[in-house]
């Protein structure tokens, strides 16, 4: 996973760039701007116009209603002629492709049979490459331009204390903490044992010399699946276990796994669907009549294509 | 109705304003738990099996509070002496 950070200088280098280029040709009058970063981009690329062209422009703006999986205009396109003007849709980085592919389908059933598109970033497996981009980039990447505050990476929300750290051999002298209501026994040695023995990776959460909380995942074939995972009954509602599956997750991201795995115990399979995951057909196990074990996966970026291009 | 260059700039600033503020200008939905606009680059974007978006903080938070009710732990057979 690489981060791209395109400072303000080199977004302006681009947008300098495709002003020229819009300007150069029949200019586009109608723009339709995608969310709040194409928005901004549009508003950077129209200022480097020359004024006659600023002076014809009519912008429409649209934003994804996630909900209905729709495109929708916060301004109409009346008393323009569709058919007689050439549009550009633009938008700020394009993941799927499939949002900007929807308002260009809905530009051509309004009449528009000039558009072209551009987007600042575009993600390698894009199922729409627009007219023009700026960035080409995996589909596991991130790119951070126009922010007034980059996010960092963190472990809480806030109010946050202590550190992970991988497990050591030493550890397995420790006493086993209590965890959960339904008390799972997990050894230090057991985790050490996974460790070393299975290729585990195990990290403890430490806050000074406490154990807070452990887990236990693997990453083989672009998969991530957590074995094990568990806060300290001491620490229950501090956000232990939310830091440790962030973690994990964050870990396989960067080594561009496409899916996070667990077994779900059988009655919190909902808490799980709600969460995003689905049941992976044929894997359950059945403990006993009161118990089983249902088999579930996730994947870690939702634009991520079955067909994806398998690039090393 | 369409906007000019100068009305569609100044609603990009005014937006942009909002958004430090964290409110959510026309067209950003927020998370629906802690209302942050959802701004997928910065706060994630999550969806939820009953439809509604949350951002990831409130996403791992959801799921470390199950974590401390109900710790995972991978099913394994065990064999007797």
């Amino acid at each position: 996973m690489i981060t791209y950070y395109l400072g303000d200088a080199e977004v302006k280098g681009y947008a300098r760039d495709l002003a020229r280029r819009l300007s150069a040709g029949p200019f586009p009058e109608v723009w339709l701007a995608m969310g709040q970063s194409g928005n901004r981009m549009a508003a950077l690329v129209a200022e480097f116009l020359p004024e006659m062209c600023k002076q014809q422009l009519k912008v429409v703006r649209s934003a994804w209603d996630r909900t209905r999986s729709e495109v929708t205009f916060l301004d109409t396109f009346d008393s323009i002629d569709l058919t007689a003007v050439k549009v550009l849709v633009i938008d700020s980085a394009i993941h799927s492709g499939s949002s900007m592919f929807a308002v260009c389908e809905k530009l051509v059933t309004l009449g528009a049979d000039n558009v072209i598109s551009y987007s600042l970033v575009l993600k390698r497996n894009s199922s729409f490459i627009p007219t023009f981009f700026g960035v080409l980039i995996g589909d596991e990447d991130r790119s951070y331009f126009q922010l007034d505050e980059l996010p960092n990476n963190r472990l809480m929300k806030k109010d946050g204390f202590g550190y992970i750290r991988p497990i050591i051999d030493a550890d397995i002298s420790r006493q086993t903490i209590r965890v959960g209501a339904e008390a799972v026994e997990v050894s230090f040695g057991d985790l050490v044992y996974e460790n070393r023995a299975r290729k585990s990776s195990v990290y403890l959460y430490m806050n000074g010399k406490d154990v807070c909380g452990y887990v236990s995942f693997c990453i083989l074939g672009g998969r991530l699946f957590i074995d094990t995972v568990a806060s300290g009954e001491e620490y229950r509602g501090r956000g232990v276990g939310s830091a440790l599956v962030r973690w994990a997750e964050t870990l396989a991201r960067s080594c561009r796994c496409e899916v996070v795995e667990l077994w779900s115990i059988g009655d919190r399979v909902g808490f799980y669907e709600d969460l995003g995951f689905s049941i992976v057909e044929g894997k359950k196990i059945t403990y006993d009549r009161n118990t089983s074990f249902i088999y579930m996966q996730r994947k870690i970026l939702y634009n991520t294509k079955e067909h994806a291009m398998n690039i090393v | 109705m369409a906007l000019s260059y100068a009305e569609f700039a100044e609603i990009v600033r005014s937006d942009r304003e909002m958004i430090r503020d964290l409110k959510a200008p026309e067209g950003v939905a927020e998370c629906a738990h802690c209302r942050v606009p959802l701004m997928e680059s910065v706060t994630g974007n999550r969806r939820l099996g009953d439809g509604a978006h949350v951002c990831s903080d409130c996403y791992f938070d959801r799921w470390g509070n199950e974590i401390d009710e109900r710790p995972l732990l991978t099913p394994r057979l065990t064999h007797g002496s």
